[in-house]
């Protein structure tokens, strides 16, 4: 869920228009569908996912990680996303 | 950990336990006093229940999620379904049929009531789970009770304390039946409204899934704008994220336990799909309203 999709979404003209809690909503929606879709062998542990700060921090580490391999991070990768 | 109880069961199959076990007296099965009259049902259901449904039903991981059916606890009645609810603590998401036994005495035919009733009304009451009702088809106990939880909360009626149960035509005596929702049963119009669910939803409750369920007739069907044929899973996966859609869009709902809808048609990877897209937008949620 990002760009025009999200501005499709919640049925305005253009991202400009969308309020705050929109813009929110569509970043940790994004944000938690691309831990779900991790292998489960990638995917941070239930507590991790529960606990704010412990996720912010995985994030952090795992975009270091990545940023030495790939140069992109998780949430950049899912991007893309749509919800539906 | 969010928790996930979902049922698997595939409606042919689920209605035709429903028709066995009706032969059965319920009261007797479910005090726990008759072992051999349960396993005499569970062996009369093995002989028709499909093996490929058997098997779709055992490939469900319970991994964060409690793959609960109607086959599976009739196979396993040690297996309850309140059990396996209390033992994870509390349920985020409840997905199909567990939840349309949360209104305690619809469906009398139910396996779940045969096996724990009332079990998951108390549940319901507890968690604060809400009631979902499934299937479209007009008029059935399921809309009732929907219809009563928007009435009365998550209470559970039942035919001693709740006089409306009695029916009266096809609702029970007394409830008030907004229009649109009418109309979105099928009576006319459209059968989904957006705008209707985005009004249950400031009271925490959905209705969806479960349209082209085997009870509906092909005319019922045609009132609502359904295809008769298998192609239902694509229209109840449709009316399944739109569901989901809307209460996304609704930024006053940060229920905790989420109540969800089903739809018969959905499997498998599709179940675990759509679970997860509610479970991200529960997550997202939380995180906002946590960081207000």
């Amino acid at each position: 869920m990002a760009g025009s999709n999200v501005a499709q979404f919640f049925d305005v003209s253009s991202v400009w228009d969308l309020d705050s809690y929109q813009v929110s909503l569509a970043h940790w929606v994004n944000v938690y569908s691309s831990i779900y879709e991790l292998p489960e062998d990638d995917r941070p542990s239930d507590a991790v996912i529960h606990d704010d700060l412990a996720l912010d921090l995985w994030f952090k580490n795992r975009g270091k990680g990545q940023r030495g391999s790939s140069g992109t991070s998780i949430t950049n990768h899912k991007a893309s996303r749509t919800i539906a | 950990m969010l928790r996930v109880v979902a049922k698997a069961n595939i409606s042919r199959a689920y209605n035709k336990i429903v028709k066995i076990t009706s032969e059965f007296d319920f009261e007797r099965v479910s005090s726990g006093k008759d072992q051999s009259l349960l396993e005499r049902i569970v062996d009369k259901v093995k002989t028709v229940y499909p093996a490929r449904v058997l098997n779709r039903i055992s490939a469900i991981p319970p991994q964060n999620k409690l793959a609960v059916s109607a086959a599976e606890r009739v196979q396993r009645p040690d297996y309850y379904t309140t059990d396996a609810v209390k033992s994870n603590e509390g349920v985020d998401i409840i997905i199909g049929t567990l939840m349309q036994s949360a209104g305690g005495v619809a469906a009398v035919s139910t396996p779940s009531r045969m096996i724990n009733p009332g079990g998951i009304a108390r549940l319901a009451q507890r968690y604060g789970v809400y009631q979902v009702s499934g299937d479209f088809d007009s008029y059935n106990d399921y809309t009732q009770d929907a219809l009563h939880i928007l009435e009365y909360g998550t209470r559970t009626r039942s035919k001693e304390t709740d006089p409306r149960f009695v029916k009266s035509g096809p609702y029970p005596v007394g409830v008030k039946i907004p229009s649109d929702i009418r109309q979105w049963y099928g009576v006319k119009g459209p059968r989904l409204k957006v705008s209707t669910i985005e009004r249950l939803l400031a009271g925490d409750v959905i209705f969806s899934g479960d349209a082209g369920d085997e009870g509906d007739t092909e005319s019922e069907m045609d009132q609502m704008g359904l295809p008769s044929d298998l192609s239902q899973a694509v229209t109840d996966m449709d009316a399944f994220l739109r569901t989901a859609e809307a209460w996304i869009r609704h930024p006053g709902n940060y229920a905790r336990n989420i109540f969800l809808t089903h739809s018969n048609a959905v499997y498998d990877d599709d179940l675990h799909a759509v679970a997860r897209t509610i479970v991200s937008v529960i997550r997202a949620k939380l995180r906002i309203l946590r960081s207000k």
